[in-house]
């Protein structure tokens, strides 16, 4: 795989483009109706794809929301709220207006939000993400488990894959009665030589200096550009909630 | 006459169980000396590796480097002047970045960030390996990882580099490549390897290794020519060092 090539967003200080980000989640994370919503996920999809991250790149990474989602997009609408009327008279109990409404709110704003994620983090190298939240005041032992955290799990991923290959190929059925048994045995040898792969990993870092304290660069300082996103970002995060409101039929 | 770079007097090492695993161990690394490590499966090259770079600490005998004595308060003595690269190059490698992970030692050395920058570009310059500075290290092939691995090691300018088994995961181009990247290095090496034909291009000198002992040391092509010894400790003559039946020349052994 060839090296992640850093748009204009990528390029930018790390702790601007993430604070930019933060910004937008917390307007975000108080959308009140599904128009406000729909336009934060268009938005973010529109956003990301022009960073350069492909459609299949996001429909794989939203694909786990998603299906995290279901369940709750499925029985939210039979939730009756104060007021709320069965879509069909007859029935007492059955799925409301009102819940259905909820189910696209609670649905449209989980995926604008997931989707604002994927911009703000997949158009850098994970760690790039990491020295930008150690910027912000992140602190160092929580970055230090991220960056372990993410490198055990990528090897974790190979490691499984290739396992999996060995199995189809001796004759494992994915669905036969034997895949469960073997699948978590598998998983229990593989956390195994995860902790032996840690203990080497320490070993190789404390060779290199390593006494228990990660040393991240310092990052650079920001830019015109750097502070134009936040800029940018601020008014924003602060607009959208009042536009969604029709904060000029308030007045 | 200065002192050798790396001493070990009667080195020994127990697990926390009290099992043996080296036992009497003594030999010199000097300045710029290529040294191989030979033993089968178990003789306790790895832990020598270990003990040489201050992850293990001796329990028996003595460490020197430059002619100072290494102990647990002076582990910096190791550091600073011992790279090593580990038989796994994943296990060097966990940053998002080759640059990253390069950078890493020079780094943890508290060295300012131009010195760290220099270090990091003459590092990827001399294992070949400038264009991957960007990529992500666990995409890339297992050739560019040892690359890596040993840019990693070097850009912490050791005056002595531990290699444990350097050829494992490479092809026979990327073998003969990263010989001849050794040789460019000119620094000491110490090469632990089950790859004997590998050691015997590389390293005029070696050390055989069994049951945690030392039982040789000596030239390599006397050493690893010697069928009776090499059998002893289960091992085999490398093919290069095998006498043929040669119509024209009779019998020799054959010099690559």
């Amino acid at each position: 795989m060839s090296a992640l090539r850093l748009g204009w967003l990528g390029r930018r200080d790390d702790r601007a483009r993430l604070l930019a980000f933060l910004l937008l989640t917390c307007s975000w994370a108080s959308l009140s109706t599904a128009g406000g919503a729909g336009a934060a996920l268009a938005l973010a999809l529109g956003g990301a794809l022009s960073c350069g991250l492909s459609p299949g790149h996001l429909a794989r990474r939203l694909a786990p929301v998603l299906t995290l989602l279901l369940l709750l997009v499925l029985l939210t609408p039979f939730w009756h709220p104060p007021g709320a009327a069965p879509l069909i008279a007859a029935w007492t109990w059955g799925p409301s207006d009102l819940g259905f409404q909820a189910a696209g709110l609670l649905a449209l704003r989980v995926l604008a939000l997931s989707a604002l994620a994927l911009w703000a983090l997949d158009v850098t190298p994970f760690d790039h993400s990491l020295r930008g939240l150690r910027g912000l005041g992140v602190p160092l032992p929580l970055i230090h488990t991220a960056l372990l955290t993410h490198r055990a799990l990528a090897r974790f991923r190979e490691d499984l894959s290739r396992v999996d290959a060995a199995l189809h190929v001796r004759g494992l059925s994915a669905r036969g009665p034997r895949a469960l048994p073997t699948y978590a045995s598998v998983a229990g040898g593989l956390l195994v030589r995860g902790v032996e792969r840690a203990e080497r990993l320490e070993q190789a870092m404390r060779c290199r200096g390593y006494t228990g304290e990660l040393i991240l660069p310092a990052p650079p300082r920001p830019g015109v550009a750097d502070l134009l996103l936040v800029a940018l970002a601020l008014p924003l995060a602060l607009a959208w909630p009042l536009v969604e409101r029709r904060w000029w039929e308030l007045l | 006459m200065s002192a050798p770079l790396l001493e070990a007097r009667d080195l020994g090492y127990r697990y926390p169980t009290g099992e043996p695993a080296l036992s009497g161990l003594s030999f010199v690394l000097e300045e710029g000396e290529r040294l191989g490590l030979v033993g089968p499966n178990g003789a306790g090259k790895s832990t020598l590796l270990l003990l040489l770079t201050g992850v293990l600490t001796p329990t028996e005998g003595q460490l020197l480097v430059g002619g100072e004595l290494v102990t647990p308060a002076r582990l910096d003595l190791l550091r600073r002047r011992v790279g090593i690269v580990f038989q796994h190059a994943d296990d060097m490698l966990f940053t998002a970045e080759v640059g990253d992970d390069v950078a890493f030692g020079p780094r943890h050395q508290g060295l300012p960030p131009e010195e760290v920058e220099a270090r990091v570009r003459a590092a990827l310059r001399a294992v070949g390996a400038e264009e991957l500075r960007a990529r992500v290290p666990h995409h890339l092939s297992g050739g560019e990882k040892r690359r890596v691995a040993l840019a990693s090691a070097l850009s912490l300018r050791p005056d002595a580099l531990l290699l444990d088994e350097p050829t494992s995961d490479l092809d026979p181009r990327g073998r003969r490549e990263l010989g001849a990247l050794l040789r460019r290095l000119e620094l000491a090496t110490l090469v632990a390897s089950h790859d004997l034909e590998f050691v015997l291009s590389l390293c005029p000198r070696v050390l055989v290794m069994d049951g945690g002992r030392s039982v040789a040391c000596g030239q390599a092509r006397e050493l690893l020519g010697n069928e009776p010894l090499m059998l002893a400790h289960g091992l085999e003559r490398p093919h290069s060092l095998t006498p043929h039946a040669d119509p024209h020349h009779g019998a020799h052994a054959h010099d690559h």
